[in-house]
C-alpha cells in the first residue's frame, strides 16, 4: 500500500498493552510492504492522522514493476532502512533535552503535512498525545509549549499551530 | 635539524568530517549546507548522548565543505559507538523533515594523537602529522568508495585510523566487534597505513558485494597483514541471506560464490562452514 496524500501514525504495543508511537509516515512512504514479503506476523498498527489516500497494489505486480523498473536493490534499501528507524519513537530521542523531543516531534508533523492537508500548521496531536508519544508528563509537555510559544515557533493559546518554522526548526536543533 | 627533544602535545581524539558532492550542490544553497554542519556535528552529540564532550571540544575547524573537531581523548571510543550511528540517525530525519536542499550524506574519519592544543583560539589550534592523518583518511578512495556504492540510505561511511581502532575498538572499549570493521590499505600523497571502514546503516552495493568492490580484491590481497595485537580470530567475518558475491581477503584469502535461494557455496578456498558440515583448510598445513 501507498501513502499518496496525508499523514500516518505507525504504531506498536507494550508488553503491558499500552499504545506506542514507532513512526511517523507521509505521502510517498509504503505501508505493508514488510507483510507482502514475508509470512511474519503482523509487526505493527496504522491509524491515519489527516483525510489520506492510499494506492492498494497486488504483491505481485508490486514485484513485476520492481522487475521492470530494476528497482529492487532500491527497494531492499528501503526496507532495511525503515526497519532500522521502526523502534519506539521515544527511544530514538531519549538523550535530548526535553525540549528538542518535543520540538522535534512537532517539526517532523509539520514536515510531513503535503498540500492536501486541509490546515498543515495545526499540530494534529494534543498536548497529552505529544506527552504519551515522547514518554513525558502532560504538566512537562504544557511547560515547554509554553516556552515554544514565546519564543514565537508556536501560535498563542488556544490553537496548537506552528507559526515560525525557522524557530521550530532552531528549537529542535535542525 | 634541531637535537634538542621537544615535549609531545596532548593527545586528541579527532573527528574529520565531508560532505559528499559539496560542489554537486547548487550554488545558492552551498552556504545553508556548511552553515548545516555544526548545527548536525551539535545534534548528533546530543543523539548520541555526548552533549557534554561537544561542549568540552578543544577545537572546532570548519573547512567549508566539512569539518574537524578535536576532544578529549576519553571520548574516542563513543566517537565509534554510538556517535557514527548517531549521525546516520540525525540525517535520517533532517531527510524527513526535509532539512537540507539536498540530503546529505557524509565521509567521517576518526583518529587520536599529538596536536598543538593551547586551549586558545589562535588558528593553529590543532595543528600536527595528526590532524593531517585525520584529513587524509577522510580522502582515502576506500572510504570514497563506500558510498559511491551504496544507495541514499546509506548516509555516513568512517573510516577509522589504525591507532584509533587499536586503542578504542580491540581494547572492547566502544564496545563493538572488531569484525564488524574491514580493514583497508590507504595512501594519499605521502600517507600510508592502514585504516579500517565502518558503515552504520549499509545499502546497495555494499550488501552485494561487501566493503571493498571486487576489482580491488586482487590489488589489497597482498597487502593484508594483521595489525599488531589482532588475533586471527578477530577478523571473522559473518555474510547472512547473502544474493549475489562475497569476498574476504585476509589472512585466508577466502572466497564464497553463492548461488541460488539456497545460498548454497558452490566455490571456496579456506576453512568453510556449510550447516553442520564444516570443511577446514588444511592444504598449506
Amino acid at each position: 500500500m501507498a501513502v499518496v496524500s496525508g499523514r500516518v501514525k505507525v504504531l506498536g504495543t507494550e508488553p503491558e498493552g499500552r499504545t506506542l508511537l514507532l513512526a511517523l509516515r507521509g505521502a510517498g512512504d509504503l505501508l505493508g510492504e514488510m507483510a507482502a514479503r514475508s509470512v511474519s506476523s503482523r509487526t505493527a498498527t496504522v491509524e491515519t492522522i489527516d483525510r489520506c489516500v492510499f494506492g492498494v497494489i497486488p504483491v505481485d505486480r508490486f514485484n513485476a514493476f520492481l522487475d521492470d523498473s530494476r528497482a529492487q536493490q532500491v527497494f531492499a534499501d528501503y526496507v532495511i532502512a525503515k526497519l532500522s528507524q521502526t523502534v519506539d519513537y521515544k527511544l530514538e530521542l531519549v538523550h535530548f533535552p526535553i525540549g528538542r523531543k518535543i520540538a522535534r516531534l512537532l517539526l517532523e508533523l509539520r514536515s510531513l503535512a503535503d498540500d492536501t492537508v486541509a490546515d498543515p500548521a495545526r499540530v494534529p496531536f494534543s498536548q497529552q498525545a505529544v506527552a504519551d508519544a515522547l514518554g513525558l508528563s502532560r504538566s512537562t509537555v504544557a511547560l515547554h509549549i509554553g516556552a515554544l510559544r514565546d519564543t514565537g515557533a508556536l501560535r498563542t493559546e488556544p490553537r496548537l499551530e506552528v507559526a515560525d518554522l525557522a524557530a521550530l526548526r532552531a528549537a529542535a536543533g535542525v | 635539524m634541531n637535537n634538542t627533544a621537544t615535549a609531545l602535545p596532548p593527545y586528541l581524539a579527532m573527528l574529520g568530517v565531508d560532505i559528499r558532492d559539496f560542489s554537486g550542490v547548487p550554488g545558492r544553497h552551498q552556504a545553508e549546507v556548511t552553515d548545516a554542519i555544526p548545527v548536525v556535528m551539535r545534534s548528533a552529540f546530543e543523539r548520541a548522548g555526548l552533549e557534554q564532550n561537544w561542549l568540552d571540544k578543544h577545537f572546532y575547524s570548519p573547512s567549508g565543505d566539512g569539518c574537524a573537531i578535536g576532544l578529549p581523548t576519553g571520548i574516542l571510543p563513543f566517537l565509534v559507538n554510538p556517535f557514527l550511528f548517531a549521525l546516520q540517525d540525525e540525517l535520517d530525519y533532517r531527510d524527513q523533515v526535509r532539512a537540507d536542499p539536498v540530503p546529505l550524506r557524509m565521509r567521517v574519519s576518526v583518529h587520536v594523537g599529538p596536536v598543538t592544543n593551547t586551549g586558545g583560539t589562535s588558528d593553529s589550534e590543532g595543528s600536527g602529522a595528526a590532524r593531517i592523518a585525520t584529513h587524509r583518511l577522510l580522502d582515502a578512495q576506500p572510504v570514497k568508495d563506500l558510498l559511491t556504492r551504496s544507495g541514499p540510505t546509506t548516509r555516513v561511511a568512517a573510516i577509522i585510523s589504525a591507532r584509533a581502532f587499536e586503542d578504542a575498538v580491540l581494547t572492547g572499549y566502544a564496545g563493538a566487534e572488531a569484525d564488524r570493521y574491514v580493514r583497508v590499505p590507504v595512501e594519499v600523497k605521502t600517507f600510508r597505513d592502514a585504516a579500517y571502514l565502518r558503515v552504520p546503516a549499509p545499502s546497495g552495493g555494499l550488501l552485494s558485494e561487501g566493503f571493498q568492490p571486487r576489482d580491488d580484491h586482487a590489488g589489497t590481497a597482498a597487502d593484508e597483514t594483521l595489525a599488531p595485537g589482532m588475533d586471527a580470530a578477530a577478523v571473522t567475518n559473518h555474510a547472512r541471506e547473502v544474493h549475489g558475491q562475497v569476498e574476504q581477503s585476509r589472512d585466508h584469502n577466502t572466497t564464497y560464490t553463492f548461488n541460488g535461494e539456497n545460498n548454497n557455496v558452490n566455490t571456496g578456498a579456506g576453512n568453510q562452514f556449510n550447516g553442520e558440515t564444516r570443511y577446514y583448510d588444511r592444504r598449506g598445513q
